[in-house]
């Protein structure tokens, strides 16, 4: 091969999530024939999960597989390039990324740090809450500690009464054992039943309203991609296209999989009920207003999202209840959040 | 020669002396958050990362005192069987052959490293933005430092291959 | 240059002994064996990565936070003079049993091994409340360094241990199936080592001496009473204070070594001289002990990390891929490469080496995986404490008082990894596959 390139991934081995990485790999080296190899490590073979951004901006690798939520620290914007907070579900970003002007937002954020990014998997909505508390209802969260990502969803659990309580992941499962937190998220139910999470929790409080469905890809150093012919390019770009679709239904059959076996293990299920959930989006929607009025990149990429599910309810709502995605009208205001570009 | 030396040393102690009381700063840190959560329910915002960030602080920027007091793990099994004067000369080569290649690239990547950050105000995602770069730039700063008790043991490895010939 | 993985992991371990030996700090041997490798190997490109993985691994990691607060919890134990005082105590308690204070250590340490999952704490508390005591009294030296590193890395083996969830996020065996596997050999080793105690002071009584009956003699039933009420009570008090902060859910891992500290800073406060120099001067020494077992860490990520982007993983999956000899042959020869990568690399960098490399092959054995992984995670013991890189081993030189060199240490440790292996094999004939 011409190019041979070095990838890896901010997940290890074991964690499910891998294989949006390998499988896109695995697709790419098909197709691109002699011009580049891509050699792939597991997350953690050659440096930290939380260190692959700073090292594929630098070019010391040219290439890893991320959640674009990790670099939030960075500039806020890759938040909602990562997850929302009960707002798009998986069909959503992949509507807003191909037809949308999703995609070019992508090159816009991570451009700033001398990368191409190709979006190559998406994953529809987490687990929930899992814990031997049981948080049926939002009275039961009340005065809770929940290990929960993000500043966004932090933000709503206080609103709601809960407290946000921060672990390293390594410990979450023992966390969740000896009650230190009394409900913690993790991932979608394949992921979390592997993470041995059936083996400790009692009680599982869906649907994960904190992360309503999540985009992962691959960053790629900018010299390195520019090192590549157009035809090249164009076959990684296809191959992210391909996974994109393959990741959908592989993670739904996984959630599939993972909440039939959290129910034979015994761990019993609630629901949050329609207006608990309306109550959350109330929240929601001030919080999404109030983060994307913190940076100016953060706000362009909300602005474009609400626009496209404003733009899409005009079809979405009157083909229901064959619509792909959820009718809803309760957004964040497009208007404030224009007031902040 | 020996001056520059002393002064060194000198430097390395102080700035350890004044380091080294942010263990118990990380102990009682950890302690509060153990204390807010079980008592009141709520556990501090900033408690996680700024333990973490004092610890990685902490232990980098003690490492010059530590090699100014030889607390650095060495195996001297062979050493000690030496004359003062080989044992100097395998200092030399041991600074300059392992020592030095190791703080050059701790003091131009760590520099790059720490820019990296700071140029774009880099900060946690919790509920707290609290700044990164600091915790990054300490690579910088702990590698200078180590730098200078190399250079000071350097010198008075020479000094000690001098006398020896005179 | 762009040396062949292979010469490139000749040349990298045969640096690391070249400037071991010639008695360079470790952290800087790992980390300019690290750079030069970085020239001569992958290239310059990959210097990156060593910043990433120092920073990532060693400085923003919450878990490892343990270590200062283990080192200080010791500090003020000792300062406390109540572990002194608490040796003396068993010492008298077992009078007429040669290798008490041994076996006291081995007791302390399985208790101490349920607080903690991080070995570099342990062995640095162990080492600095109970060598010196032992030493005092007559101790056979290397019994005494030996019965500390083996039993404080046991800390590994009973859980809480970091080294099993990462050994569980890297293979499709659960946290909890994992603990309660590695429980059992945790045990297992204890009482090994124990037996190994009573039985080697048993034949060789100079090792661990009884105590004279004239001495003995000298404190009536009463004082000694009172001597464990007021000695072995505390500190015991401190054990089950982090254990039971752990258990009850007051504290993560981490977390109760932080009240380890508070107990220990109030034993100070009652039994030590309560003074705001002595406090300072732990303060100092903690911290001293901490970036001893820190900067090891710093050196051995930057190692790991080139070592394993030039190739390295690749020349030892080539190796196992190459043993003949059917399943048996192959069982015995990834353990065995395990045992030998323990001579060189820590085990954060042989678990991510070889786990993706050994486990499919395991799997398509059909052996079962809890076994091997427990086995793995034995075997890893080891890894600290074989010559010439073995942490426990430094991590007690960085506490020993002077008069203990590293070659009593590489001598000590002889007896305890064959009891390992012993005990890898009783497993394998008891538990085997
Ligand atoms: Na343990
Ligand atoms: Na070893």
């Amino acid at each position: 091969a011409k190019e041979k390139w070095t990838m890896t991934t901010t997940w290890p081995e074991n964690l499910a999530l891998i294989e949006i990485d390998r499988h896109w790999v695995e697709l790419a080296n098909k197709l691109v024939g002699d011009e580049l190899e891509i050699n792939f490590r597991a997350g953690g073979t050659l440096m930290p999960g939380t260190e692959v951004f700073d090292a594929t901006e630098t070019g010391s690798i040219e290439a890893a597989g991320d959640w674009p939520g990790y670099w939030a620290g960075r500039s806020s914007a890759f938040s909602p390039l990562a997850t929302t907070t009960s707002l798009f579900n998986g069909v959503d970003y992949l509507n807003w990324i191909q037809q949308w002007g999703g995609f070019e937002l992508y090159q816009e954020v991570y451009g700033k740090y001398n990368m191409v990014y190709l979006p190559y998997g998406i994953t529809n909505n987490e687990s929930g809450f899992m814990g031997r508390t049981p948080i049926k209802n939002l009275a039961d969260l009340d005065g809770k500690r929940v290990r929960l990502s993000g500043r966004d969803q932090g933000r709503v659990l206080e609103e709601l009464g809960g407290s946000q309580v921060t672990i390293a992941g390594g410990e979450i499962y023992q966390a969740i054992e000896r009650g230190v937190i009394d409900a913690g998220e993790f991932s979608t139910p394949g992921v979390d039943y592997q993470a041995g999470f059936a083996e400790v929790a009692k009680y599982w409080a869906t649907p994960g309203w904190h992360q309503s469905a999540s985009v992962f890809g691959v960053m790629i150093n900018k010299d390195a991609w520019d090192e590549l012919s157009k035809e090249t390019q164009e076959k990684l770009k296809i191959a992210a296209d391909a996974n994109l679709a393959w990741s959908l239904s592989w993670s739904e059959r996984g959630s599939t999989d993972g909440a039939v076996k959290f129910e034979e293990a015994g761990v019993e299920i609630s629901q949050f009920s329609d207006s608990d959930l309306a109550r959350i989006q109330d929240i929601t929607n001030e919080v999404i207003v109030r983060g994307a009025c913190e940076d100016k990149m953060h706000a362009k990429v909300y602005h474009s999202m609400i626009s496209y599910m404003e733009n899409y309810a005009n079809w979405r709502d009157i083909s229901a209840p064959f619509n792909m995605s959820r009718t809803i009208d309760n957004l964040p205001s497009l208007a404030k959040i224009e007031k902040c570009l | 020669m020996n001056a520059i030396a002393k002064a060194i040393d000198t430097l390395n102690d102080v700035f350890g002396r004044i380091i080294a009381p942010l263990i118990a700063i990380i102990t009682i840190i950890v302690l509060y958050d153990i204390a807010l959560r079980f008592f009141i329910d709520r556990p501090s915002d900033w408690a996680f990362d700024i333990t973490k960030m004092l610890f990685g602080a902490h232990f980098m920027l003690m490492a010059a005192y530590g090699l100014r007091h030889h607390v650095h793990v060495e195996v001297d099994v062979i050493k000690r069987l030496l004359s003062l004067r080989k044992q100097a000369i395998l200092d030399v080569i041991g600074y300059l052959i392992f020592f030095t290649p190791f703080m050059w690239m701790l003091l131009s990547l760590g520099w790059s490293f720490f820019m990296r950050s700071f140029s774009r105000g880099e900060t946690t995602y919790g509920m707290m933005s609290i700044p990164v770069y600091p915790v990054k730039g300490v690579i910088f700063i702990a590698a200078v430092l180590i730098l200078l008790q190399g250079i000071a043991i350097f010198i008075r490895a020479v000094q000690q291959l001098r006398e020896e010939r005179t | 240059m762009n040396l062949s993985p292979e010469m490139l992991t000749l040349v990298m371990f045969a640096g690391l002994i070249v400037g071991l030996f010639m008695g360079h700090p470790l952290a800087f041997v790992l980390g300019g064996v690290a750079v030069i490798g970085a020239l001569v190997g992958p290239g310059l490109n990959v210097m990156g990565t060593l910043i990433n993985n120092i920073y990532g691994n060693a400085m923003d990691n919450y878990v490892l936070v343990a270590i200062p607060l283990f080192v200080l919890m010791a500090r003020f134990l000792n300062d406390s003079g109540v572990t002194e005082k608490m040796f003396d105590a068993m010492r008298l308690l077992l009078a007429n049993l040669r290798g008490g204070l041994a076996l006291t250590v081995v007791i302390v340490s399985v208790l101490l091994a349920a607080t903690t999952g991080i070995v570099g704490a342990s062995i640095a508390v162990m080492g600095m409340i109970a060598l010196v005591p032992m030493l005092k009294y007559g101790y056979n030296k290397e019994l005494s360094a030996g019965v500390i590193m083996a039993s404080g890395c046991l800390g590994i083996l009973i859980p809480p241990s970091i080294m099993l969830i990462l050994m569980a996020s890297y293979s499709p065996v659960s946290v909890g199936a994992l603990f309660a596997g590695a429980l059992v050999p945790g045990l297992i080793l204890g009482v090994m080592y124990a037996l190994y105690v009573l039985i080697i002071c048993y034949i060789k009584p100079a090792y661990g001496p009884k105590v004279p009956p004239e001495e003995r003699a000298q404190t009536s039933t009463g004082e000694l009473l009172i001597m464990l009420f007021k000695y072995v009570l505390p500190p015991m008090a401190l054990i089950l204070g982090v254990l039971g902060a752990l258990f009850t859910g007051l504290a993560t891992a981490t977390e109760a070594s932080a009240i380890g500290v508070f107990i220990a800073f109030l034993l100070f406060l009652i039994f030590g001289d309560r003074k705001l120099k002595t406090c300072y001067n732990t303060l100092i020494d903690a911290s001293k002990t901490t970036t001893m077992v820190m900067l090891v860490l710093v050196g051995a990520t930057a190692f790991t990390g080139v070592f394993s982007r030039g190739g390295g993983m690749s020349v030892i999956s080539d190796l196992v891929l190459a043993m003949p000899g059917g399943t048996t042959g192959a069982l015995i020869l990834m353990l065995f490469l395990v045992f030998i990568l323990g001579m060189f690399l820590d085990w954060t960098g042989i678990v991510l080496l070889s786990f993706p490399i050994m486990l499919p092959i395991v799997e398509a054995m059909e052996v079962d995986m809890l076994w091997f992984v427990v086995m793995v995670a034995v075997v890893l013991q080891t890894s600290f404490l074989t010559p010439p890189f073995g942490y426990a081993l430094f991590y007690l030189k960085g506490v020993a008082p002077p008069g203990v060199e590293i070659v009593d240490l590489y001598k000590a440790v002889i007896p305890f990894v064959a009891l390992i292996i012993l005990a890898c094999a009783l497993l394998t004939i008891f538990l085997g596959w």
